[in-house]
Parts: C-alpha cells; sequence; structure tokens
C-alpha cells in the first residue's frame, strides 16, 4: 500500500491529486442533493406541502448540476494532467538521450510515443475522471445508512450498514471471478483477431502461393472452433451474474424492506418511501464496476509504464578530469587525452588519445561492438566521457557543458528522420532564420538541390509523415545540407551511406568530396570510395586508436 | 465501375451477410426488455407493499415471494441477456470477418499494391470490428430503452390512470426523444475534430522522439515541447464540448428521474389512488430512467456504422483487376521470358491514371537464363516484374512465357510456375513448416529440409529444439531478418517453379552467406528462369543479361561485358 502510494505520488502532480478529489466532491454532492430530494418526496408523502415540493424539485436540479460539474470537471482536470505527463515524458527522453546508456533507457521509439500519446490518456482518464467518482461511489452508501440511522431509525439504518461492506467483499469477488473470464475472453478474442490480422496483413503472399482457399477455410474453422471454446467459457463464468445480481437486490432490497415494516412502529409512512428510494443509491457502486475493466485496469497498467520510464534514472556520471580545466591545443578540433568509458558492461574506450587538426578530414573504421558510435557521442556532447580530457573546438568538456558542447558540431546519422512539414521547414531545424538563398546553397552543396528543383513545390514540398515521398537517399543528403546549414565547422558522419541506393551513394560521396576544406570532418565508415576522401584513417580495436593510413 | 449503393441495399445486403445471428439477437432484446420491466417491478413492488403493509395490509408471505421470485427471474434474464449478446457478437464478427476475407483474397494482390497504400487493410478490420459493435451493443440497448418506456407508460397508465403519470410520461419523452439528440451531430463533428487534433499531435510526438538526435543535436528541445503542448491545448479545447453535452445528458437524467418522482406523490396525493400504489408508482419512475442510458452514443455511432458498412460494400464488389485466362500453363522446362514494349501506370485512389511507372520496356530473357535488372528505389524494377506475376496488365505491350500472353493463363497455374521472394518478409504467424507449405500443401518433411538446405537455412533449423515446428512469430518476429529471408526463398523453391524471381532477396544477408546460397542455388536445379533485381552492384557476373532502369526506362542492356560496375557507375554520374 505504501508503495502504491508512492508510486501515484510519483506520476500523478499535486494539481492532479486535487482535481481527483474535487471530482469525487462533485460525485458526492450530486448524490447527497439526490438523497435530499428523495427525502423531500418522502416528506411530501407524509404532508402534501408545495414547499417541500419546490424543495424536491431544487435538489432534484442541484443534483444534476453537481453530476455537470463532476464529468465537465473531470474532462478538464485530465487534458491538462495529460499535458503535464507528456511534458515530463519528453524531458526525460531528453535527460536520457544524452547520458550513458543505463540499463533502464533502451525504450524503443514505437513504445515511448504509445506511452506519450496512449498510455497518458489512460492514466488521466482513469485518475482524473474515474477515480475520484468510484471512491465517492463507493462512500455514498455509507452516508446515506448514517443518515437514515441517525434521522429515522437506527435499527434500519446501522443493521443495512452492517452489511454494506458485504457490497465491496462482494464487487470484489464478482471482479476477481468476472476478471478471470473477461481476461480469457479477451485472450481468446485476441487470438482469432491476431489470426484474422495476420491473415489480412499476408493477403498477397497468400494469393500469390494459391492458398486463399485454404486460410479462408482455415479462417471459418478456427473462428468457428475459437467461438465455441469461448461461449462454453462464458456460459459457465457467467452465473456469476446471475448470483450476484439477486444477491444484490435480494439480500438489499428484502432486507431494508423488511427491516422498514418491523420497525413500523418507529418509522412514518413518508419515512418508510424514502427508505425504499434510497435503496437505490445503495447500487451505486455497482455502476463504477464495469468501468473498471475498460478504465481502471488500462489506467493503472499505464500508470506502472509510465512511471517506471520516468523512474529510469540518467546516469550521469562524474568527470573525472582534472579540477583545474585547461584550454586546449589551438590548432587542433577534437583533442582526446587518455579517455575512457564504459556503459556498464566493460570498458569500451581504453585510454584512447586522438587529435583531429582543424580542416582535416578523418576516418574512422573498425569491428561493430568496437565503440565508434561511443566516440561520435563524446565528441557529440551526447555522452559524458568517464575519465581523461576532451577538447572540442579548444573547449574542455566538462559534465555541465554538454549542451554548449552540442553546438560545436552537426552530424549526419546512418539514417536522418525528417520531420512532418516542408523541407524548408527541415532545413531550418538546423537554422532557424536561414534565408531560402542560404538553404538552396546548402542543397546544393549535399547535391540535392536538383531533385528538390523537380519536385512540385520546391523547397515547400510537404514531406509527409516519416518521409514517405522522399528517398532515403534523398533524405541523407537533406541531413547533410543541414549539417551544413547549421554554420557548424565540424561535421561527423556516421555510416552515411549504409542505407542508401547506389546512385545517392555516389552523390553523396561526390558531396563530401567537394565540402569546403575548411571544414573539420570526422566519420565513421567502411566504404571504400569514402575512406579515399579521407586525410588520415584510424581503426579503433579493444577500446584504441590505430592509425593505419597517413595523409600523404 | 460499381455505384454507390442506396441505404435500403446497404442494409439488406448487410442483413443477408449476418442472417444467422438475427435470431439470437432478438432472443437477447427480449431478454434485456424483460430484466429492464422486472426491475421496475421490483423497485415498485418493494415499496408499494411496505407501504401496504404499514398501512393495515397483510400480504408479507405474498409479498417476499413475490419479489423473491422477480430477483431471481430478473437474473435469469440478465444472463440470458449477457450470454446472448455475447454470442451475438462473436458470430456477427466471424461472419463479417469470413466474408470480407472471402470477397477480397481474390482481387489481392492488385487490391492491395494498386492504391499503394496499405491504409486500405488497417481501415477494413476497424470497418468490420464497427459494424459488430452495432450488432453487439448499439441495436438492443436502443430498442429496449424504446420499448420499455413504451410498456412501462402504458401499463402505469391504464391501471393507474393517466391523470397519474402523465408527468412521468412527458419527462421521460424528453429523456428518449429530445436529451439523447441535443447537439449530437455537434458532438460528432466536435469528437471528430479531437480525434485529428489527436492525430497531429501523435505525429508531432512521433517526429519528437524519433528524430531525437536532430532535435538534441541542434538544441531544439524547448521548442519542441513548447509545440507539443500548443497541440495539446487543441485537443483540450475540442474536447470539451462532446464531454460537457454528455454531462449535459447525466445532469438531465437525474433531475428528470427526480422529477417524475416527485409528480407522481404530487399527482397522486390530490387524487384517491391508494398510498401503497403511489409509493410503487414513484420508486418506479425512479428507476424508468435508467433505461435511456446509451441512446446518445448510438445515434453517433451509427453514422459511422453506415459509412464502414459502405466502405466494406465498395470493398466485396469491386472487380477484380485480372482475371483467370482460360489455359493451364504447365512447364516441364524453364521457359523464354519476353517484355514487348510494356508500359504501365498505377491509379490514383480517385481512379484517375499516375504518369507512367514503367514506359515502353523490351526485355527477352532465354530458357533457363539469369537475369539481373539494377535501377534505384522507385525505378519501376518491381513493378515490372509483378506484371510477370499479373498483379496487373500492362496498359500497353505484352508480357509473354514462352511465346504466350500471360493473360491466357488461369491465375493459379501462372503463380505456381512463376514464384517470387522479396525483399519484404512474408510469413504467417506460425510454425516454420506451415510456412513452408502455404505454396505447396503436400510437401513432406524430407522435400522442406531439401528446400531449407539449398536455402542455407536447414543448419540453423536443425539447431532450434522445436525444427521445424518451431514457430516463426507475426512476421517472422522470432527468426533474424536473415533467417526471414531464406525461410521465403525456401518456400518459393519447395514450389519448385520454373520461373523465379529474386526481388532484393540478399538484402538482409551478409556477403558471405549471399554467395553460399548462390552457390547452392546454382547448383539446385538448372531448369529455372531466373530474374533478380537488385540496386547493388555485387555478382553481376554470372548473368546472362543485366538491365539498368531509370525512371520507368530501360537505359542500358547487355551481357556483362558490356554492362560493367564500371560503366554502372558512369551512367549515374553522369546523370547526376
Amino acid at each position: 500500500m505504501a508503495r502504491e502510494r508512492h508510486q501515484q505520488e510519483s506520476v500523478i502532480s499535486p494539481q492532479g491529486r486535487r482535481d481527483t478529489k474535487i471530482v469525487g466532491g462533485f460525485r458526492l454532492a450530486s448524490a447527497l442533493c439526490f438523497a435530499l430530494a428523495v427525502i423531500s418526496i418522502g416528506n411530501l408523502f407524509d404532508s402534501a406541502g408545495q414547499t417541500t415540493l419546490v424543495r424536491a424539485i431544487v435538489f432534484g436540479i442541484l443534483a444534476g448540476a453537481f453530476a455537470f460539474g463532476e464529468i465537465t470537471w473531470g474532462g478538464r482536470a485530465a487534458r491538462r494532467e495529460e499535458q503535464r505527463l507528456r511534458r515530463s515524458l519528453i524531458t526525460q527522453q531528453h535527460a536520457l538521450a544524452t547520458a550513458s546508456h543505463g540499463p533502464n533507457d533502451g525504450m524503443e521509439p514505437a513504445r515511448l510515443v504509445a506511452l506519450m500519446t496512449d498510455n497518458t490518456e489512460r492514466v488521466t482518464e482513469f485518475r482524473q475522471v474515474y477515480l475520484g467518482a468510484t471512491l465517492a461511489a463507493i462512500a455514498v452508501p455509507f452516508v446515506i445508512l448514517t443518515y437514515i440511522g441517525i434521522v429515522i431509525d437506527p435499527v434500519v439504518g446501522f443493521l443495512v450498514m452492517v452489511l454494506v461492506p458485504l457490497i465491496p467483499v462482494g464487487i470484489r469477488g464478482f471482479m476477481m471471478l468476472f476478471r478471470k473470464a473477461s481476461a480469457e475472453s479477451r485472450a481468446k478474442r485476441g487470438q482469432l483477431s491476431n489470426l484474422y490480422l495476420d491473415a489480412i496483413r499476408n493477403l498477397n503472399t497468400i494469393r500469390l502461393l494459391g492458398a486463399g482457399q485454404r486460410i479462408e477455410d482455415e479462417l471459418s474453422r478456427q473462428g468457428e472452433a475459437n467461438r465455441g471454446a469461448i461461449m462454453k467459457l462464458l456460459a459457465g463464468n457467467q452465473i456469476v451474474i446471475i448470483i450476484m445480481d439477486s444477491l444484490f437486490s435480494l439480500v438489499l432490497i428484502c432486507l431494508t424492506a423488511g427491516l422498514t415494516v418491523w420497525r413500523s412502529d418507529h418509522i412514518s409512512l413518508g419515512q418508510a418511501l424514502t427508505i425504499m428510494l434510497l435503496t437505490v443509491l445503495l447500487l451505486e457502486p455497482l455502476q463504477q464496476v464495469a468501468g473498471f475493466f475498460y478504465i481502471g485496469m488500462g489506467g493503472i497498467a499505464s500508470q506502472k509504464a509510465i512511471k517506471s520510464y520516468l523512474g529510469a534514472t540518467p546516469t550521469t556520471t562524474d568527470l573525472k578530469t582534472a579540477a583545474a580545466v585547461s584550454t586546449g591545443d589551438p590548432n587542433l578540433a577534437i583533442e582526446f587525452a587518455d579517455v575512457s568509458f564504459d556503459h556498464g558492461r566493460g570498458e569500451v574506450l581504453r585510454h584512447l588519445d586522438l587529435a583531429v587538426p582543424y580542416g582535416s578530414r578523418v576516418a574512422i573504421v573498425g569491428p561493430s561492438g568496437a565503440g565508434k558510435s561511443t566516440l561520435m557521442g563524446i565528441i557529440q556532447g551526447t555522452l559524458p566521457p568517464q575519465g581523461g580530457h576532451v577538447w572540442v573546438a579548444g573547449q574542455p568538456l566538462t559534465a555541465d557543458a554538454l549542451s554548449a558542447t552540442r553546438t560545436l558540431s552537426a552530424s549526419v546519422a546512418q539514417s536522418t528522420w525528417m520531420f512532418t512539414g516542408t523541407i524548408a521547414d527541415n532545413l531550418r531545424i538546423a537554422n532557424t532564420t536561414a534565408t531560402d538563398a542560404q538553404m538552396w546553397e546548402a542543397l546544393e552543396q549535399a547535391h540535392v538541390a536538383d531533385e528538390i528543383r523537380r519536385m512540385p513545390h520546391g523547397l515547400d514540398t510537404h514531406l509527409g509523415e516519416g518521409a514517405a515521398l522522399i528517398s532515403g537517399g534523398q533524405a541523407q543528403r537533406i541531413s547533410l545540407a543541414r549539417a551544413l546549414l547549421s554554420g557548424r565547422r565540424i561535421i561527423l558522419l556516421d555510416e552515411p551511406t549504409s542505407h542508401v541506393d547506389i546512385e545517392s551513394e555516389a552523390r553523396i560521396i561526390d558531396a563530401i568530396a567537394q565540402l569546403p576544406r575548411d571544414l573539420t570532418i570526422v566519420m565513421i565508415t567502411h566504404r571504400a570510395s569514402l575512406l579515399r576522401l579521407a586525410d588520415e584513417t584510424y581503426e579503433l580495436n579493444a577500446g584504441s586508436l590505430q592509425q593505419t593510413q597517413k595523409a600523404s | 465501375m460499381t455505384s454507390s449503393p442506396t441505404l435500403r441495399e446497404l442494409v439488406s445486403w448487410l442483413l443477408s451477410i449476418t442472417k444467422p445471428v438475427h435470431a439470437p439477437l432478438l432472443f437477447s432484446l427480449a431478454c434485456r426488455i424483460f430484466n429492464l420491466l422486472l426491475d421496475l417491478a421490483l423497485f415498485g413492488l418493494a415499496a408499494g407493499g411496505v407501504v401496504h403493509l404499514l398501512t393495515g395490509g397483510d400480504i408479507f408471505g405474498v409479498l417476499l415471494t413475490a419479489i423473491v421470485v422477480i430477483a431471481l427471474l430478473k437474473a435469469s434474464f440478465y444472463y440470458l441477456e449477457q450470454f446472448s449478446g455475447h454470442y451475438v457478437a462473436f458470430k456477427a464478427l466471424e461472419l463479417l470477418r469470413t466474408y470480407v476475407f472471402a470477397k477480397i483474397w481474390p482481387k489481392a494482390p492488385a487490391f492491395v499494391t494498386h492504391s499503394r497504400s496499405g491504409d486500405v487493410l488497417t481501415s477494413l478490420t476497424r470497418d468490420v470490428d464497427r459494424i459488430e459493435v452495432v450488432y453487439a451493443h448499439t441495436f438492443a440497448p436502443v430498442v429496449s430503452a424504446y420499448v420499455v418506456g413504451a410498456i412501462a407508460m402504458v401499463t402505469a397508465g391504464t391501471w393507474f390512470g393517466w391523470d397519474l403519470v402523465w408527468i412521468v410520461g412527458v419527462c421521460l419523452a424528453v429523456a428518449l426523444f429530445i436529451v439523447p439528440f441535443v447537439g449530437t451531430r455537434y458532438s460528432l463533428t466536435a469528437t471528430q475534430e479531437t480525434l485529428a487534433a489527436r492525430r497531429d499531435l501523435a505525429h508531432h510526438i512521433t517526429d519528437s522522439v524519433f528524430g531525437v538526435n536532430e532535435v538534441i543535436g541542434y538544441g531544439r528541445e524547448s521548442e519542441r515541447i513548447e509545440s507539443m503542448d500548443a497541440l495539446g491545448s487543441t485537443v483540450s479545447r475540442l474536447a470539451r464540448r462532446p464531454r460537457d453535452l454528455a454531462a449535459f445528458r447525466r445532469a438531465a437524467k437525474l433531475t428528470l428521474s427526480l422529477m417524475s418522482a416527485a409528480s407522481v406523490v404530487w399527482l397522486g396525493l390530490n387524487s384517491t389512488t391508494s398510498l401503497a400504489i403511489i409509493a410503487g408508482l414513484t420508486a418506479a419512475s425512479i428507476r424508468l430512467f435508467e433505461g435511456p442510458r446509451g441512446i446518445e452514443d448510438s445515434v453517433g455511432y451509427l453514422d459511422h456504422s453506415l459509412a464502414a458498412a459502405r466502405r466494406l460494400w465498395h470493398m466485396s464488389n469491386a472487380p477484380a483487376r485480372v482475371e483467370d485466362g482460360p489455359a493451364e500453363l504447365t512447364l516441364a522446362t524453364a521457359p523464354t521470358i519476353e517484355f514487348t514494349d510494356v508500359s504501365y501506370a498505377y491509379q490514383a485512389a480517385d481512379g484517375t491514371s499516375l504518369p507512367d511507372t514503367i514506359s515502353g520496356v523490351d526485355l527477352s530473357i532465354k530458357a533457363g537464363g539469369h537475369a539481373i535488372i539494377v535501377g534505384r528505389s522507385g525505378s519501376g524494377k518491381s513493378t515490372l516484374v509483378q506484371l510477370l506475376q499479373r498483379y496487373d496488365d500492362p496498359r500497353e505491350g505484352t508480357v509473354r512465357i514462352n511465346g504466350v500472353d500471360v493473360s491466357e493463363f488461369t491465375l493459379d497455374s501462372l503463380r505456381r510456375s512463376v514464384v517470387a521472394v522479396s525483399q519484404k518478409s512474408n510469413l504467417l504467424a506460425t510454425t516454420i513448416a506451415e510456412n513452408l507449405r502455404l505454396g505447396a500443401p503436400d510437401a513432406n518433411d524430407e522435400e522442406m529440409w531439401e528446400s531449407l538446405a539449398v536455402a542455407g537455412l536447414a543448419e540453423e533449423v536443425r539447431t532450434m529444439p522445436d525444427g521445424l515446428a518451431t514457430h516463426t512469430g507475426q512476421n517472422g518476429s522470432a527468426l533474424s531478418g536473415g533467417q526471414v529471408q531464406r525461410l521465403c526463398l525456401a518456400r518459393a523453391l519447395l514450389m519448385r517453379p520454373r520461373v523465379l524471381i529474386l526481388d532484393e532477396f540478399t538484402a538482409n544477408l551478409n556477403a558471405e552467406l549471399e554467395n553460399e546460397i548462390r552457390a547452392a542455388l546454382t547448383a539446385w536445379d538448372a531448369d529455372v528462369t531466373i530474374i533478380e533485381i537488385t540496386h547493388r552492384l555485387r555478382a553481376t557476373t554470372q548473368a546472362d543479361i543485366i538491365a539498368v532502369m531509370d525512371r520507368g526506362r530501360i537505359v542500358l542492356a547487355g551481357d556483362p561485358a558490356k554492362v560493367t560496375v564500371d560503366a554502372i557507375e558512369e551512367l549515374f554520374s553522369v546523370r547526376a
């Protein structure tokens, strides 16, 4: 319980928790007004009076007004909390992306997107809309019976109340039995859907291999068998419906009615009617049961997932560099001295030294897993080195200056994500104030300008999600143009041609060959044609660099 | 071309598919009506009975028995309603799915590739689900709300007098005929807009998450967060109105039910009706308003469902793009293949022709030959070979096997002889054996192992604990990319094709493995014509003919001596 409380606290903001209480308050107020209206109706039954009638109607309207408040407040609060959660999640992603790879940050991007869209919505629908209302609904029978016990008759009120705790117990039992049945039937239904989806997804293969009729028959056979199994399951499990439903009506209604008749000496006719009408409110918790399966379970699972992502601590290692920070060699764009790095699975870089003069072109080769990307990450300023000294453009790399380091170089990775929007929008990510002329110049330099000129709207061509409208090779060249447009003097290339077709590869290599000589270029590559462009080539092996080719 | 069906045609079409669930659906509806009516009776009887006892009546035993019997009956009807409801849900889903699948598979692959969009398939499954909801969750609640309301009012009015219950009748009419429809259209539009805004937000988040390197590398973190918040605010704003309307409906229901109860007492006390009856009617009138729940959701839902049904109707009734020819293709030896002046254009979603993807292609491949088609992505290579399998027919020109137009053959016999292995993994979520047997249902274990061996996968499958019975996972997720590709190759080989199309089949293989498989393929069966598509220039030497495609045309063709790697690179750098 204590752990659960802690968990809730860390995901939901204080405002969000307050909203839950407010929603619960509205629900409670609505139920109380309903009760007061019913009591007025009982009074009316005893002695007809216009004021009593008016009172009943006024409370009836108030019950409605509070119900209105509950739903509207809950909806608004949920959307507000959703915004806060998304913000925390993306901030966390940024924090994790600029830290050493800990064990917890390996979340798939697609999963993270789900976390920030579907899951945040589910959590807030649960916490801000459903939870407060449900807690209030559970409290309602106790409040009502206390009233009956004090004002009308203690025996009726408190004896029924003894049975009221059986409601949550009963609901719990109902849920547990039902949960199993519903989980099983959901699983079966899921199997059936997957089978169908699988067939639909592979429609072409099935058709081309001449398996259409066979799969159709198989689907229908499996569907029938599966449905038979589900119905059998439900036939047994849903007996619980009969038991719960009759138990509720019998115990609550018979007991209340019986006690009222037994205590008739102490109860007026109007009060008797009031008691019978109030039994409607005793059923209030039942209305929330159905929601538990759709909102509650999904919300709790989502909350756990979000909590676990937000709980991952970025490993910020203190730089074990000397306290006195010296300035680097003024002739070097990049300088590594005695740099080590460990992702927690053994050292990747071991006492590594590297000196890249301004304007030089350096290639780094090495087997996969040798630490090439780690080395790049340190130069980029996304990974804090754990030992030794690093200078980029003469600036010493320290843990609190990582974001400053990130402004010194621009990268082109193996594959480039194109943002929804136009080509110009994508270029402006690197330079918000770039003019059209500057963008065309960068695109010329990246050897992609001709192709973009041929597109229907030139720079304003819309790319669509995931850049479906341009080829991977074009995306790589746009990424290069973007790097050039940023005005940064150090360009980092991480296997930029590994996923592109021959034509694009040729163009990318031409573009790189013709880049201005004052740019410093560091590239990870295995392509011979790219290696030919390098002044120096180093091989990264077992954590240290070995020069394999010297500038001629 | 198929024209749009009228509403009447659409509904009768749908009803003809779902005929087997109509009886259980009506049964479920009847059970629901009984359940709701008994609920009214239960509360009315309890309240009325208590007042009757208190005013000197002596019916305790009768009353108790009646309550117990009604409660048990009500529970049984509830059970039957739920059970038959589930039956309807599952059966309707199954009927619709089977029907739609049976209708569309013969139209594949043109149906899928033609619009060049995977959306058709996603929307198809969603549409089927949508219609199922009408059967499972909409019909009975809506119909029963009106039926129960009518029965309850007529019964109370005739038995106890309309002067007692006319206000209840008015309130119920408001709840059934006005409240559900207030702002429904508006709410529907707003919901659509909210969903659209959520999609925009999801796109934005997808960009931020997948493009995190760019965002961080160029220091755009706060900008991305701000624009995300702006989109989030739009979602919040749009989501408000539909929720406000839902809140209004809940409020109206509560208030109307209490007003009805008060009106019965007020009118009753001014009449000669017995107190017990007044009490019973009061209690029943409060419960009466539980019924209308769910109508408002259905109003909007029905629109969507009709739209879904219309889409399914179009899909199911769309003509197939290619039909069987008269002849069975049987090939005892590897055939010749000729593309003569072939042009092809895809069609846009609205049916208009797009620019030619292939124009004026001529290509001859000798019997048992090995052709390689090179070109960058989007140059039309895959589309060209798909015409050989008759995904569609060319706009102009002919594709011939041994001199006979491919449209002369039945589709099944053509595709049994001409088999493709594509770059996309196409595995069903089942065992390796089932996947292998997809194209050759009668293959035995020995034959399967043999083709796995040629594809270079036999050793790896042997080390798997379940061997041929190993599950491949969805889209082959339980295997590596290279394994999936080799399994697809083995599946094709198992069909003993006379023409084998290899579309980027080595994309996921390392060079060593690729060479091994090439060697095994050469040794496997000399009597097959191979067409290979690639954008890599490796291993072109074993080809008889190499064709270079660019923008739908063959720009260079000849034997490896003529079309060398240098010549191709020359071609592209000149064009660049």
